[in-house]
């Protein structure tokens, strides 16, 4: 019974870092119908902005004097300037241009920006300039390397509290990130406006709505929100590498698919069922980790073809 | 309603072009403050076109547009909006996974004053009892009439100063047909400046006093109604 209480834990925790990203694809589908295939690079990149400025601010002596939490608050507040501008570059440079051309051509411009961002990340952060590994404390991360240049991301979360209260305190901000993005969706006029053009972009015109303006809003919130995901995604596994981004991006927009693109809710099912899969099937079945992003995807699979208008999808086609 | 001068709408020598083909060419129009102008037409000839191009939503090649004797060349479409051009059109629908009164208030965007955006919605209520009924209801379950309804009710909430209904009509019943009629009479009664566009000439000329015909992008026909009555137009409806 442990086990499967240890194994619900870990696939909450992994389905939060999915959450996040595949909330992101959801939210640039939405007002672009464009699958911005660079989101889980932005979300590394995110989390690497953090683990550099962290290296700046520790070797400025920041950290001494300047209370944690401040210090903690102003790396946030640094990745999520760095992630929403790189929202910004990527509309401005890889979606804005084809607007008029084939859906094809943001889709691969943005695939080139993912790799863009992945190669600059490997050129600034060499292993040899890895300085916060000490930062890891004794636990033993190194289990879960994957990918080239592996850099220790700070412990910023809780850093003397144990691993059970740390992974809580992600599950939680978490959760307080999607409350807040459901208030923003729904009670203010800006949200409701990314509602209205994800739901009709030509009567969305009509009724007066600044549409350029609310999708540059739009990638600057879906850039902030990957940093947040990059942030606790770096929290949670400790190890990052920089070419981990098209492996989120695969899972994110796999979950998001699974919720139907449009459906902000549908994407957070969508995290969770993929993190479930992946979790439990490592968990219960022998050697079963070597499969577990198999059957993830199987399942992705199995719901394009019987579900394909999402988990928590209504046949929304508008009565003719 | 309006002092600023006779006409509302200004349009001089529009141009427009879908890619390289030519749309509507030389398209010169005034809508009279107060009164519903009728532009007829058949598929194709240009009339979503003209209205979009309006709005700016399909940009202008060349010609001059004036709201109230004001320039807006220059302006995009949410400000034309903002300055009081409303378009319906139903063939656009709805936001189908908002609810009826949600798309109401989506309407009212530039309304910021919460109790002014509860006396509209009131008075909507009553000129659209139909809507009252559905205000919980997703519009996208909404049948065509409704629809209609709401696209109608959507931009008379602001009180616009130019209306501009597009093919209020289209794909309705013989007397869902008469039903929208009814409503616009009542908004031409409370002097409302309406641009009707319709293929429905009948309809469309027994409530507007000027009317002009559009044949392959350009106007064939600008006059009174009573003009177009009996002119060679006026025979075959689709024309």
């Amino acid at each position: 019974m442990d086990m499967f209480w240890g194994l619900l834990m870990s696939a909450i925790l992994l389905g939060c870092t999915y959450t996040l990203v595949a909330v992101g694809f959801s939210l640039f589908f939405g007002v672009m119908d464009v699958v911005v295939f660079c989101c889980g690079d932005i979300a590394i990149f995110g989390s690497f902005a953090i683990m550099g400025a962290y290296v700046a601010m520790k070797s400025a002596g920041l950290f001494d004097s300047l209370p944690f939490v401040v210090c903690v608050a102003l790396l946030l507040v640094i990745g999520a300037v760095f992630c929403a501008a790189l929202g910004l570059v990527t509309y401005r440079f890889s979606i804005k241009p084809f607007q008029n051309s084939s859906e094809l051509m943001p889709l691969l411009s943005t695939i080139a920006m993912g790799t863009i961002i992945k190669e600059i990340l490997g050129l600034l952060f060499k292993p040899a300039v890895n300085t916060v590994s000490t930062a890891l404390g004794g636990e033993s991360a190194l289990s879960v390397v994957s990918g080239r240049n592996p850099q220790g991301f700070p412990a910023l979360l809780m850093p003397n509290g144990t691993v059970t209260e740390r992974n809580i305190t992600i599950i939680v901000i978490t959760i307080l990130i999607l409350a807040l993005l459901f208030l923003f969706l729904n009670r203010t006029k800006m949200g409701l406006s990314m509602q209205a053009i994800s739901q009709n972009k030509e009567l969305s015109l009509m009724t007066g709505i600044n549409v350029s303006r609310i999708i540059i809003i739009t990638f600057l919130i879906g850039g902030i929100m990957l940093a947040i995901s990059g942030f606790l995604l770096g929290s949670y596994q400790k190890l990052m590498s920089f070419d981990d981004g098209a492996m989120y991006g695969a899972k994110g927009f796999s979950a998001a698919v699974v919720g139907g693109l449009r459906n902000t809710w549908g994407a957070v099912a969508g995290g969770m069922l993929l993190a479930f899969v992946e979790v439990f099937v490592s968990g219960y079945i022998p050697r079963g980790t070597s499969y577990a992003s198999i059957v993830a995807f199987v399942v992705v699979v199995i719901f394009i073809v019987f579900k394909p208008e999402g988990i928590i999808g209504e046949k929304t086609a508008e009565k003719v | 309603m309006n002092d600023a001068g006779p006409n509302v709408l200004e349009i001089g020598g529009l141009d427009t072009s879908y890619g390289r083909i030519p749309m509507l060419r030389g398209v010169t129009l005034d809508v009279p403050s107060g009164h519903v102008c009728c532009v007829l037409g058949a598929n194709g000839a240009g009339k979503t076109t003209l209205v979009k191009a309006i709005l700016n939503m399909v940009k202008a090649d060349a010609g001059s547009m004036k709201l109230d004797g004001k320039s807006m060349d220059a302006w995009p479409t949410h400000k034309r909006v903002e300055a009081g051009i409303a378009l319906s059109a139903a063939a656009v629908g709805t936001f189908h996974k908002m609810t009826v009164e949600a798309n109401l208030k989506m309407g009212a965007y530039y309304i910021n004053d919460d109790s002014l955006l509860r006396e509209r919605l009131e008075e909507i209520y009553i000129s659209f009892p139909v809507l009252r009924e559905r205000l919980q209801q997703k519009s996208g379950t909404l049948s065509g009439g409704e629809r209609t309804m709401l696209a109608i009710a959507r931009s008379v909430i602001n009180k616009p100063k130019l209306l501009i209904l597009d093919e209020p009509s289209l794909g309705l019943a013989p007397i869902m047909v008469e039903t929208v009629f009814e409503i616009i009479r009542r908004l031409c009664a409370q002097q409302m400046s309406i641009l009707l566009v319709e293929q429905n000439a009948q309809k469309a000329l027994s409530i507007a006093t000027t009317g002009y015909v559009l044949q392959k992008g350009a106007i064939v026909f600008a006059g009174s109604t009573d003009e177009l009555r009996e002119s060679e137009f006026a025979e075959n409806p689709v024309m």
